[in-house]
């Protein structure tokens, strides 16, 4: 009978099976010997970032020679799948994990609450930007009605105005705007929305300077809710009736909510379909005439920067992106509060796993990280903006940085006390509030629906998730 | 012949496929039917309703027209000489080398009418100027179109493979007797091989089903839930909602469903066999060489214009990627992206080179010896399992596998993707090779055994080498493909960038997280990372299938048995 496998074959086959086996042993082997340290492992989104949180982990390293800091990396785009997976499967690979304001609430039932240890035991919660704290650090549960914290804030990330310093500070046209419209053609003297699309009409309508307005997302898919809110907050801080009393909202709820929950509800109702709702999707609209249709070229976050360092004056963006602004323009372009003096937010956390074999070291490299001391470094070395107060002084009075690097400073600074205009992030928030917004919004844009219709239909959908996430009101 | 070769394939699916699964609802819990009913109340009232007719029509529509376009294009290779055929094949092989991710990134571009080449189209048909993935209605038709572009290849090499299995002898006898070109096409070569041209339509049916990555990448399912289909709604539901236990639930009925396709197939087959009777179409052969050749031009157009597009973006200074209208040819010339791109992802190519060529060998071994054995012994309920198996998408075995490389300590290894992803190839290589060894006739099995040949033996010096080598090669390709395109799985099972100067090896991000590092959050630089990365990740494939192309097309010959 003849054999199917030759002799030379098996000879391989066996010449294979042995490195494997040397492989494991000397895995076994190095695992016996090695000594004794303590790595804490924190997963992070790739990018500047990342490399900051790794930079705290060296100096912590330096503080605790025992305790090595290790950094792992995931796409933006995938982290959320690659870290609940994880932690669905009850991995104790991770002692820290990364998550944004809006995707905060997923993982409220991994993550160690940080309620014990604020007020001072180990974070100093006074130096820490509280607007940037409460969108996605927080989560307001409805059955208790407490607040209970579920991350930390390290770095902060406002959206604000941006625009083109060489432009703004022009005398020519800064006077040609003035004597038409009556008011300073300054962004950082805008009191209104009007003042912006003055502004729109006089260097695209009349003057065609530029060949497009103030941008503003207008994607369909996501942005459309992180726009509208930074327009609708200039109606909402001015109006009790909507706010009652809470500027920013309920945690969670936000601004696109009432202030307080309906009557006999434990939780608010939408306001964005009243008077001031619609004329401020009217005023988003106009806004919108100013830039490509949005069925044609829709403005998103990816190309957004691109589309304002060529064609536009100026852009309402998250100051994360400045970072993909060419040198040049980068250089020349200043930031400004949302006319009204706020702004909105959507910063990066840091959590602690529950299943964590570290928690004790991970919460104090956690407040090692927000510490002053290390946060003035995420400026200086990787031009992101510090979450701590003290930090931001200790920088805005270092020699070393230029007056332009200080004026970006201080305007996130002093924008980030009031960024508060912010969409909501409760659970139905991604499956049912941004699709049946955004789109609603994206047919009025087009023209297929009055703003009324559009506001009303969205609102309706709204409440349908309410109930289904927190039950029907009482009486 | 004994079994014995059975037994390795089914330790495999047993350990990497049914075993995850079950334990799978272990980790997640399992409540049917409230757990599926998430996918109906956790959304939208008519979401779910939505979700399955688009699933429904990119599935069917995608299948039945890279099918066809697929089928012309391998007509059209097989009537040319030799010389010319593997260079064809190459050349229509090349979508299918360029990751899905940056593919969709790549027809993103494309489809905006601002500053896309979509621009001229929509001047040249009078056509009103908008995006179709912003308009609910089109938007799932913008997703057909990437899905059948991304399909074509693949569809192609199975057809490809199968008009290479007809015997030259039946292909001369049919010129003796006078036949042209199209009657020997339609009236010989398409009823032999139309169980296979069945089995690409129903494979890519199955595969689009649980497509994931297309309609997320390129609409994010949108706008509203317009184009979004249920593979994405389960999605969804396990990572938005957080409802792990309904998602997983969802995910193995779409499964269920999607076998039924193949099931019907198979029943057919084995009442006797799929045999038709077409048409035979008589044009002289100018003509149908013209019309050959005009349709493949057309073809070819819609593949490649996407990917000269790419090098294009790839290889100039990005102030120009915003202009309108936009300009179509190479004005000013860059090598700093994709300089930057070859080295930055130089160490993920060598992971996912080595990784998928250990994939590609292990699925060939495993699914070509028990696939002959399942189909020449008619072991028909293994066959389903693997069919079911291929179906399902990739979380509904990740908890189990994440939690047994994280107890091992092969978490961030080769040997996690080694040993992890052949489940994804292996059963789809079993069920290509148990059509095609349907067809084989039974023969050379009884001459070996009378030789006193071992079952061991036939399949690896009889029936493999010389006579199924196309065959062979076909599934490598598939497989090591499919494996360089994999995403999720990498991404779960990885942590770090290979660095390949210690020993052993530390890290093994392969390429496709390359790919989406370039793209970030949806790429901004549309040119410099974005379409060279695309480029550099997709060229050692382009590089290997030319390679080993010229061996499949060489095809086998069945014909040897006389009488």
């Amino acid at each position: 009978m003849r054999s199917g496998i030759s002799r030379t074959t098996w000879v391989i086959i066996g010449v294979i099976i042995v490195v494997i086996i040397a492989i494991g042993a000397y895995y076994y082997i190095k695992s016996v010997t090695a000594p004794k340290t303590v790595t804490i492992v924190v997963v992070a989104y790739s990018g500047t970032t990342a490399q900051f949180i790794q930079f705290a982990g060296q100096l912590f390293h330096e503080e605790h020679p025992n305790v090595n800091v290790e950094v792992i990396t995931y796409p933006f785009s995938q982290y959320v799948t690659n870290e609940l997976t994880a932690l669905e499967a009850h991995s104790t690979e991770y002692d820290i994990i990364e998550f944004t304001s809006t995707s905060s609430l997923r993982f409220v039932p991994y993550v160690l609450p940080l309620n014990p240890y604020m007020g001072g035991t180990l974070f100093n919660m006074s130096d820490l930007m509280a607007p940037q704290e409460a969108f996605g650090g927080e989560f307001y549960n409805t059955t208790t009605g407490q607040i209970e914290y579920i991350g930390i804030a390290y770095e902060t990330v406002t959206y604000m105005l941006a625009y083109k310093c060489s432009i703004f500070n022009n005398q020519t046209l800064a006077q040609e705007f003035y004597s038409e419209y009556g008011v300073e053609f300054n962004p950082l003297t805008w009191q209104n929305w009007t003042t912006v699309l003055d502004v729109d009409q006089f260097l695209v309508g009349g003057n065609g300077i530029t060949k497009y307005g103030v941008l503003i997302d207008d994607h369909v898919s996501h942005g459309i809710i992180d726009a509208y809110p930074a327009v609708f907050g200039w109606w909402y801080m001015r109006d009790p009736n909507l706010n009652d009393g809470r500027v920013g909202g309920l945690p969670n709820f936000n601004i696109m909510f009432y202030g307080a929950p309906a009557p006999g509800c434990t939780y608010p109702l939408p306001d964005f379909n009243t008077t001031d709702g619609i004329e401020a999707l009217e005023v988003y609209k106009e806004l919108v005439s100013y830039e490509p249709p949005p069925n044609v070229t829709p403005v998103t976050y990816d190309n957004l920067p691109e589309l304002y360092a060529e064609y536009a004056p100026a852009a309402l963006m998250f100051v994360s992106q400045l970072s993909y602004l060419p040198s040049s323009v980068y250089n020349d372009t200043c930031l400004a509060p949302l006319p009204g003096g706020y702004a909105e937010t959507g910063t990066n956390f840091l959590a602690v796993s529950k299943y964590s074999t570290h928690k004790q070291l991970a919460l104090e490299f956690l407040a090692f990280l927000v510490s002053p001391q290390v946060q003035v470094y995420e400026y200086l070395y990787f031009h992101k903006f510090p979450i701590s107060k003290e930090a931001f002084q200790m920088l805005l009075s270092n020699s070393t940085l230029s007056p332009h690097d200080k004026e970006l400073l201080n305007a996130v600074y002093n924008a980030a006390q009031y960024a508060w205009a912010n969409p909501p992030n409760i659970p139905p928030t991604y499956p049912e509030l941004i699709p049946s917004f955004n789109q609603e919004v994206f047919e009025y844009l087009l023209g297929q629906v009055s703003a009324q219709e559009a506001m009303n239909t969205a609102a309706a959908s709204w409440v349908n998730a309410l109930v289904q996430t927190y039950g029907s009101c009482s009486g | 012949m004994r079994r014995f070769w059975l037994i390795p394939y089914l330790i495999y699916i047993l350990a990497f496929g049914l075993i995850p699964l079950i334990l799978t609802f272990y980790f997640v819990g399992f409540t049917p039917p409230t757990s599926i009913k998430g996918l109906i109340v956790d959304f939208p009232p008519g979401t779910f309703n939505l979700a399955l007719y688009n699933t429904l029509l990119f599935a069917t529509m995608t299948a039945l027209l890279s099918t066809m376009l697929a089928l012309v294009l391998a007509i059209r290779v097989d009537s040319l000489p030799m010389k010319w055929q593997v260079p064809m094949s190459l050349i229509i092989l090349v979508p299918y080398t360029i990751p899905f991710i940056s593919s969709s990134m790549i027809w993103y571009t494309l489809f905006d009418p601002m500053y896309g080449p979509f621009y001229y189209l929509f001047k040249l048909f009078h056509i009103p100027m908008l995006n179709m993935t912003t308009i609910p209605g089109l938007s799932i038709w913008s997703v057909i179109i990437v899905g059948v572009w991304s399909s074509t290849s693949f569809a192609y090499l199975m057809i490809i493979g199968g008009l290479k299995s007809i015997s030259k002898e039946l292909k001369e006898v049919s010129q003796v007797d006078g036949a042209s070109l199209s009657q020997y096409y339609s009236g010989v070569a398409l009823p032999y091989i139309f169980k296979i041209v069945l089995t690409a339509f129903l494979v890519i049916f199955v595969l689009q089903l649980g497509n994931f990555d297309i309609p997320y990448v390129l609409t994010e399912g949108g706008p509203g839930y317009s184009s979004t289909t249920l593979p994405l709604l389960i999605f969804d539901l396990l990572y938005f909602i957080g409802d792990f236990s309904g998602g997983e639930a969802a995910a193995a009925l779409l499964a269920a469903l999607a076998t039924l396709p193949a099931v019907a197939l198979l029943y057919v087959m084995r009442s006797g066999g799929l045999y038709v009777r077409l048409p035979t179409i008589k044009i002289p052969d100018r003509i149908y060489d013209s019309l050959l050749w005009i349709l493949t031009v057309i073809i070819l157009l819609f593949l490649l214009f996407p990917v000269y597009w790419m090098v294009v973006l790839a290889f100039r200074p990005n102030i120009y990627d915003f202009i309108s209208p936009p300009i179509l040819y190479p004005v000013a010339f860059t090598i700093n992206y994709f300089v930057n791109a070859i080295t930055n992802s130089a160490s993920y190519i060598s992971t996912s080179l080595i990784v998928s060529a250990f994939v590609a060998l292990i699925s060939a071994i495993l699914a070509g010896t028990a696939s002959y054995i399942m189909s020449k012994q008619n072991i028909y309920w293994l066959l389903l399992i693997t069919i079911y198996l291929y179906s399902l998408p990739s979380t509904s075995f990740i908890f189990p596998i994440y939690t047994l490389f994280m107890n091992s300590g092969l978490l961030n290894t080769w040997w996690a993707l080694i040993l992890a992803e052949p489940i994804f190839t292996v059963t789809l290589s079993a069920w290509l090779l148990f059509n095609i060894y349907r067809d084989l006739p039974n023969e050379y099995q009884e001459l070996a055994e009378i030789e006193g040949a071992s079952s061991t033996y036939t399949l690896f010096r009889i029936i493999a080498p010389p006579i199924t080598r196309s065959s062979w090669f076909m599934v490598m390709i598939l497989s090591f493909i499919i494996s360089w395109q994999l995403l999720f799985y990498p991404l779960i099972l990885t942590e770090t960038p290979p660095w390949l100067f210690n020993f052993p090896p530390t890290g093994a991000q392969t390429v496709t997280i390359f790919a989406i590092e370039a793209i970030r959050s949806k790429a901004v630089d549309w040119g410099g990372l974005l379409a060279s990365s695309a480029l550099v990740v997709a060229l050692p494939v382009m590089v290997l299938s030319y390679v080993i192309m010229g061996r499949l097309l060489e095809g086998f010959n069945i014909g040897g048995i006389k009488g």
